[in-house]
């Protein structure tokens, strides 16, 4: 059993995440998992983010792995056909990775080369099942592996996408399909996400999956602007944006909403943890647990 | 129908350049209904052409359909292929590739991008619907094409990018997903999107295998 899985399986569970960078060096990789080390489970590592290409995920979580704390492995459907997913999922795994997050990842057009053939095989739930499949043991196509997987499968929900009715029914989808836990994105309207949550509950979904709630703390009120207005199914309500705004120290105000975040999606029924986006800034992490 | 887009003009001369008698030729089905390579199409590129290259001779010809033999083994077609030192065609790229096979010793390039199969969806303006995946599952997304207009081409969609009804790829273009939940709701069938679509099958599409269907 992975550590993260233990750690759900106890209590309330925080996860973190870390971006690598366009190069080889794994310097800001290892600085910024250090800030962070102490106050999560494990630390999600992203797959050439926002479809601009970087240091590959599965490369940046060995180079964490060393500092002695787990992560998670994203593996996006957009750059590899089913060959090479189960070709670097075997890798991963023998390689001592233990959780993996199956996403179909940002489209390519809106990253750094959106000349690019985006692949899309399969996708994120396709992907889910084809993890559990090779836990049990075999290949997508039914051969035997020699050595299998073991898997604590995640998945990404987005609460607040459209259609929102649609929204849980997608995660019972990937619940279905074999997802084990699942990170959302960020929550800023506390409100809408437990409506999310009710839908979830209503079909029985947070008995099945570990629900970690996403939470960006804000720098600015240029981020929050920017998150609103730029990032798909962002919804962040108008009184958030004027009240970090107004502030005469943002980045405080910042911190203080991610803590009232935080305090109110732990109150709600069949929230596990938190994953905490940090976006570059994880030197603030510590500061939400004061 | 099959929808192309013409090609910039600069780009055109380029490729005819080499030469010194350009036959252009357009087509009288998909090319002529989609305003793309007809007639109309192919007298205004051969003045464009025309104005760039005084000393070549451009002409222009109209056939019934560039992807049928007998319409470009026409002896008049033939003539004008053979009295020509490239074809440029304004069909989709199967005009071209056809030229080539049935007449060995010519070269034909093509004016056009060919761009999707597609309808109108108004007057002037075509929207992909299919694309030439194979392995059809429509029966299972109430009729509408996740592969051809899905960005991501999800088969269990939508993605977390769906908004407003629109893609975030594209915020002119509609969330096939958005669609395909709204026709699964019109008809009382949400829970049917539930079952999860398996992997698909692209052996039949531009994968590798031949591509051919026999209707003898």
């Amino acid at each position: 059993m992975s550590d993260l899985e233990e750690a759900l399986k106890k209590g309330f569970t925080v996860t973190g995440e870390v971006g690598p960078v366009k190069g080889t060096s794994t310097e800001s990789l290892i600085k910024k998992t250090l800030a962070i080390k102490d106050y999560v489970s494990a630390v999600n590592v992203t797959d050439n983010q926002t479809a601009v290409m970087r240091l590959s995920s599965l490369a940046s979580c060995l180079v964490i792995q060393r500092e002695g704390i787990e992560t998670v492995l994203q593996m996006t459907c957009r750059d590899r056909n089913r060959i090479a997913m189960q070709s670097d999922l075997l890798g991963a795994w023998a390689l001592g990775i233990r959780n993996v997050l199956a996403i179909s990842g940002d489209h390519q057009y809106l990253g750094d080369h959106p000349q690019a053939k985006g692949v899309y095989d399969i996708d994120s739930i396709q992907e889910i099942a084809m993890i559990r499949r090779m836990n049990e043991g075999y290949d997508l196509i039914g051969n035997e592996l020699k050595g299998k997987t073991d898997y604590f499968i995640g998945c990404a929900a987005n609460p607040f996408a459209d259609p929102f009715e649609f929204r849980a029914l997608r995660l019972q989808k990937k619940v279905n399909a074999g997802a084990q836990f699942v990170q959302t994105q960020c929550v800023f309207d506390a409100d809408l996400f437990e409506k999310w949550m009710e839908e979830v509950r209503a079909r029985g979904l947070d008995k099945k999956v570990h629900i970690l709630a996403g939470i960006t703390p804000l720098k600015s009120a240029r981020m929050a602007n920017y998150m609103a207005t730029n990032v798909a199914g962002i919804k962040m309500p108008k009184q958030l944006i004027e009240r970090v705004e107004k502030s005469d120290d943002q980045k405080k105000t910042g911190v203080e909403v991610a803590k009232e975040l935080i305090g109110e999606v732990k109150n709600i029924k069949g929230v596990d943890g938190i994953h905490i986006m940090a976006v570059g800034w994880e030197r603030i992490i510590p500061s939400l647990f004061d | 129908m099959i929808v192309a887009e013409r090609k910039e003009l600069e780009e055109i001369k380029e490729m005819v350049e080499p030469y010194d008698r350009i036959l252009i030729l357009g087509c009288n089905t998909c090319a002529t209904i989609r305003l793309y390579g007809g007639e109309k199409e192919c007298e205004k590129l051969s003045i464009e052409l025309g104005d760039v290259f005084k000393d070549k001779k451009i002409s222009y010809k109209v056939v019934e359909r560039q992807c049928e033999q007998e319409f470009l083994e026409d002896e008049a077609v033939k003539k004008e292929i053979e009295e020509n030192d490239c074809v440029l065609s304004m069909s989709c790229s199967i005009g071209p590739q056809t030229v080539v096979e049935i007449y060995p010793n010519s070269i034909a390039v093509p004016a056009q991008n060919t761009s999707f199969i597609g309808r109108a969806v108004e007057h002037g303006i075509f929207q992909e619907r299919c694309a030439l995946c194979g392995d059809c599952i429509i029966d299972e997304t109430f009729g509408l094409c996740p592969i051809a207009r899905c960005a991501k081409s999800l088969m269990n969609g939508p993605c977390g990018g769906s908004h407003d009804g629109k893609c975030e790829v594209d915020p002119e273009r509609d969330c096939v997903w958005q669609l395909i939940y709204d026709r699964a709701s019109r008809l009382g069938r949400i829970d049917d999107l539930l079952g999860i679509i398996e992997v698909k099958d692209w052996s039949n599409g531009m994968h590798g295998t031949r591509k051919e269907v026999k209707h003898v």
